[in-house]
Parts: C-alpha cells; structure tokens; sequence
C-alpha cells in the first residue's frame, strides 16, 4: 500500500486535533462511550489472522528488564525487593516473595489512551478533571486494553533500511520510510496491525548502558507519520526508540495538534486524538535479526497490559509469535 | 515416593527439631524432575512446550475471540494483597484552571509480585536446602533475588495449548465447596464431559469458582458492594476448594506444562495429610506448591479469573485455545503479575 504525498499533505493541511472547535477525527468514531481507540481495528477476524502467522512456534519477549539496573533517566527508579528468602531457613520449606517498585511508565510499557489530555478533554472528549482522580482514571484506563490486544504485529526495521547500527538521534521518521521499508521487506500493512519499528536504538542501551539511552533527543516519528497511522488503521504504535516521537519536536507539531508548548506532541495527537495506545522501549533486536534472516517481517503480536484499574499505562512484555 | 531419611547435623539449632526426626524427599530421587533436562535447567516443565506444540496452539484459533484471565489489579478494598498500591502522580485535577499543567498523566506502583493473578515461579519454593533442580536454597534465593529459577527465564514462555478443565461446572455448582479436594478423578471426568484431550506440553487451567467470592462487581473508583468486599484477607487464608496430592501425580502424568487455579493458594487449603506426608515436612501446609514447583519444576497459576472463559466454552463446547502468559522480564522475580490471555 502507498500513499500519495498529496493525501499525507492533504490531511497534515486540513489538520485534525483540537483545533478551533472541531472534535478529532476519532472522538465519537467507535461511539460517544468508546474508551478503547484504535484498539477497535482489532475485531476477531483480525486475531485469527494472526494466529494464522504462527508457522514456526517460536516466541520473542520483547520486554526490558524491570529492576534497578534499569532506571528512566534520574527521577523514575525501579526497585525489586525481596520480602522474604531462602536465606536462615537451613532445610525448613518455606516460599520466597518480592515487591517491585516501579512508574507504570518504567522501562518496556503501555501508554494507554489515558496517558496524555489537552483542553481538559482526554479521549473521545472526556473530562480531564473528573475523570483523572486520585483513585485513577475513570475513562480509559488502561484495564479496558486487557484483552484487546492479539493482533497481526508488523515489524519495520528502519536500521537496516538505512544499512546503519541505529539512526541518529535527529532522525524524523517519514512516510517515505516507513513506506520504503515495508515494500523492500515484502510487507503490507493492514487494518488492526499493531506496527513495530526497529530504529536499532537498544544498541545504545546494550553498549553504553541505560542512562545513556536514556539522555535527551530521540528518534521518532512526527506529524507526517501520525496521521499516516490514522490512514492505514494502525491499531498501536511501538518502537525500541527513546520516545517514539522525534525529540526534541517539530517546531510546528505543538500548535498543529492543538498543545502550543507542549513537547510531546505526537504523545497527545495519538493518545488523546486518535485513540491510540504507543509501545514504548519495545526492544526489538533479537526479533529484526531474526525476520533478516527468514525475510518474514509479520508475526503474532500478543501484549496485553496489566489488568491495572484506572492506571495510565503498564509495564508489559510483549510477544512476538511466529 | 522414594524419601531418604536424612539427619540434620547436630551443630544446627532451631524451633523445628520436630522436623530432624522425620524423613524428606530426597533430592536426587526419581521422584523429582531434577536433572531430567539437564543440570542447568531452569524451565522445568515447561520444556514440554515445543514449537510444534505452539504451532498447534495457534491452529485452535477460531473465532479470534480473546479472553483475558487477570483479575481486576486495584486499590484499597480490591487489592488482593495489602501492599498493592497504585498511585497517580499526576491527576487531571486543576487542568482547566492551570493551563501551564503538563498534559500527561501518571501513576506509580507497589506491585507484590505474587499478589494479584501470577504465576508463582520456579525459584519461590524451597526447602531441604534446595529449589527446583537442586541448587542450593541459601546460596540461590537470596535478598538479591531468585539468582537461579528466576522469572525473566521464562520471558519468552509460556505460549502454547490451554485447556480448562471446569470443575465447579462438573459438580453443577458455582463455587466448590471450600477444602474441596480435586482428584484426578475429577480432572477425567471433566476432561471427558468437556469432549477434551489431554496433551504433553498442555496448560491447563482448573476452575474452582472461588474467585466469585472475592470479586464481585467491580469498577474503576466505584466498588459496588464494598460490604461484599470485607473479611476478605479471611477468605484469602481460609479453607478454598483446589488441587490435592493425587492431583499432581496426575499432572505430572500427563507432562503437563504448567497449571493454574482461580483460588488463591494453587491448591486445596487446607492441606491434605497426605501431601504433608509425601514430601516430608508435616508441618509445612502448602504440600502441592512444595511437590509442582520445587519437585516437579511447574509453575503454579493462581488468582485467575477464569469464569469468562468457562462461560465462553460451556456456550461452544471447546475447551481447548491457545494459551499465552508470559511474565513480566523482572530479572531474579520469584513470580510475576500476568494477564493470561486465552485465543479461542
């Protein structure tokens, strides 16, 4: 599937988002109790056809450890901490139990829909203020994901698009990218994928260690790319990059999703406005060598969050079946 | 069982001399799942699970139709452990008034890793001064974690066949009877009834209806019936209906890849003197875990809300799906929260 720039511009131009007072596109799509976004691409034929692509019964954890070697930049610190163990027991029998500590956004996670508001509206048009309480979120949580997501998974290795170890950190993922790649690796979108990029970033993570990964600027996508996800009918977006979104923004981004200032644009233009969950530090290394190497870019996607009341997102592992 | 009768070593001390008189499993046994997959091992039986077994797996889906089997992870009167805590960082309060706020939302957790719908992993049951596949407990299960048998082994696990297995539907009840004890007469007859086949590298889930009694209706920020909630942390510890000893001779039997129940505890509470017998500490009151996890090498399922699913099959007759679980990749966990989702 291509599409034309024109369209890409067409759409870009007419703007969605919170602009004046028209609502986003997706608000009211799926119905004006809808809490689930794009999520709605994937109905049962969807996750048949995925089942359909396990050929060769193996599995890839595409999650990052959780625990204090892994830490989001200086403010978000994992702890795992064991209440009890084996240790003074000498043969008595006994259990071993642990705690772990962690932001919902830790290290391999959901941004659910709930993740991010603008105009005291969160998705479909909510209210941010009753609806984002001490006791969590009353309207989408991420709970409502918890058996939406088995789908077609999608993997873009953009590393090797570009023959590189890893983009640089002020790469702007295009169209054209995404495009490009997919059509070199024999692979089509369809609706309800959850689509994966390989920017090759978890290099930075495997060879200088977390908190470099974790230093400022991110490859990513930007507007383009956002409103060419609504266009193919992505269901959700991941990647193994910083943010996903380009980092530091566009300088336009901002005021065209209706967030002057706000520097995660694409944050509020695919939560909020579409509806869309982002994968964030999908890690992705062993699955795209893997696809290189039988030249199969599709596979089953199984990455359901934590059946979290109310919560914003969740620590996951996502797999990869094929 | 083959049980070896070991003295303790006279240069020990400790409350449990009750326990010196008495005999143990012994660790090298043929008892015990030690060593079959090699002495690295830290899969255990969930080695049974080949490809070909996943490949099949997917084959069962039909419908697309997901379920997922975690129950609901809340706050306050629906923690299911105390030490649960979800807390927003951020909330929307002031959003309108304060346009400056950020525009994200957030939360931070207290998350026991054995405290809502898990799997109970291989290194969390010790005892004898061994864990599964006999690395030494002390040296192993320490306060840096569980340095061998831990979760994160098991990242990439866990998918395969599922088949649930509805006990509480078998008896004509919604909820079995607390300290009912399943037998693998049981597990047959409904294996039978349900027109299903048991398999090598199988997950099956054994509903007891028990977790009725602990979640009743639930939503987010609105607990209906908080009164149905209370004198839970009682019904957590108190006689359930589960599995007993029979029960994990049968599934060793079958080269059953893992098991999962809707109760709490993994097994029939409390013990049977059987179980307490066979693996030699009669005092110890979770036999069956002792026998599945450390013996067997077979992680344990509990709290799985399994009663959408049960509703699903009875409707179409297919107790079969494919199955996946993975952990969470928590390097050196003893268990970790899942949401177990079921592919029909």
């Amino acid at each position: 599937m291509r599409y034309p720039l024109l369209i890409a511009l067409a759409v870009g131009l007419g703007g969605t988002g919170a602009i004046g007072a028209s609502a986003p596109e997706n608000w009211g799509k799926w119905g004006p109790n809808d809490e689930i976004g794009t999520l709605n691409y994937i109905t049962p034929e969807v996750t048949r056809h995925a089942a359909s692509l396990v050929k060769q019964g193996r599995v890839f954890g595409l999650g990052l450890p959780y625990d204090m070697k892994s830490p989001r930049g200086s403010t978000r610190v994992i702890q795992h901490y064991m209440t009890s163990t084996a240790q003074g027991a000498g043969l008595k029998p006994g259990f071993a139990q642990d705690v772990l500590t962690t932001i919902s956004h830790g290290t391999t996670h959901w941004d659910g829909i709930g993740h991010m508001f603008a105009s005291g509206k969160l998705y479909n048009g909510y209210d941010v203020e009753e609806n984002a309480t001490d006791r969590g979120l009353l309207k989408c949580g991420i709970h409502k994901a918890s058996d939406k997501l088995v789908t077609r998974g999608v993997l873009i290795d953009l590393a090797r698009h570009f023959n590189v170890r890893h983009l640089p950190r002020d790469h702007l993922i295009t169209v054209a990218d995404m495009e490009g790649a997919a059509a070199k690796q024999g692979v089509a979108y369809r609706s309800g994928d959850m689509i994966l990029v390989h920017t090759g970033s978890d290099i930075i993570w495997n060879e200088q260690g977390p908190l470099a990964y974790w230093s400022r600027g991110s490859t990513g996508i930007g507007w383009e790319v956002s409103q060419w996800l609504k266009r193919v009918q992505a269901a959700a977006f991941g990647s193994d990059s910083e943010s996903n979104e380009i980092m530091p923004c566009e300088p336009d981004t901002p005021a065209k999703v209706g967030v002057p200032g706000w520097q995660l644009p694409i944050h509020v233009e695919l939560n909020r406005n579409q509806g869309m969950m982002l994968g964030d530090h999908i890690f992705l290394t062993e699955l795209a060598n893997d696809c290189a190497a039988d030249g199969i870019y599709e596979f089953m996607f199984v990455g359901p969050p934590l059946n979290l009341l109310g919560g914003t997102g969740s620590p996951i592992n996502p797999l990869a079946i094929k | 069982m083959n049980t070896v009768p070991l003295r303790r070593p006279l240069s020990m001390s400790g409350v449990w001399l009750g326990t010196l008189a008495l005999t143990f499993t012994c660790c090298l046994g043929d008892e015990t799942n030690w060593g079959k997959w090699g002495r690295h091992d830290e899969l255990g039986t969930l080695n049974y699970i080949t490809p070909q077994c996943i490949v099949e797996a997917a084959r069962l889906v039909r419908s697309g139709r997901t379920y997922s089997l975690a129950a609901p992870l809340g706050n306050g009167p629906l923690a299911v452990d105390p030490a649960f805590l979800l807390v927003m960082m951020q909330t929307g309060q002031g959003a309108k008034t304060h346009p400056e706020k950020p525009l994200w939302l957030m939360d931070w957790m207290a998350l026991p890793l054995q405290g809502t719908t898990h799997w109970s992993g291989l290194g969390s049951v010790f005892g004898g001064g061994k864990i599964y596949n006999g690395y030494d407990a002390e040296a192993s299960v320490t306060p840096l974690g569980a340095l061998k048998n831990g979760i994160q082994t098991l990242r990439n696990k866990v998918v395969g066949r599922g088949v649930l297995l509805d006990i509480a539907r078998l008896k004509e009840t919604d909820i079995l009877a607390p300290g009912y004890i399943i037998t693998p007469d049981d597990l047959e007859a409904a294996a039978r009834n349900q027109n299903v086949e048991i398999r090598s590298g199988d997950i099956i889930l054994i509903r007891t209806g028990w977790i009725r009694t602990f979640f009743p209706g639930v939503t987010p920020g609105a607990v209906k019936g908080v009164a149905a909630l209370m004198g839970r942390r009682e019904k957590l510890q108190g006689s359930q209906p589960g599995i007993g000893w029979a029960a994990t001779q049968w599934l060793k039997a079958q080269r059953t890849a893992a098991v999962a129940l809707d109760n709490f505890h993994g097994e029939v509470v409390p013990p049977e003197a059987e179980g307490t017998r066979r693996i030699g500490f009669p005092d110890f009151d979770k036999p069956v875990n002792y026998e599945l996890i450390r013996n067997q090498g077979m992680i344990i399922g509990k709290l799985f809300q399994l009663d959408g699913l049960a509703a699903a099959c009875a409707r179409d007759g297919v107790y079969e799906f494919m199955f996946a679980a993975a952990p969470l990749n928590i390097p050196f966990a003893t268990g970790s929260p899942i949401n177990p989702q079921a592919i029909k």
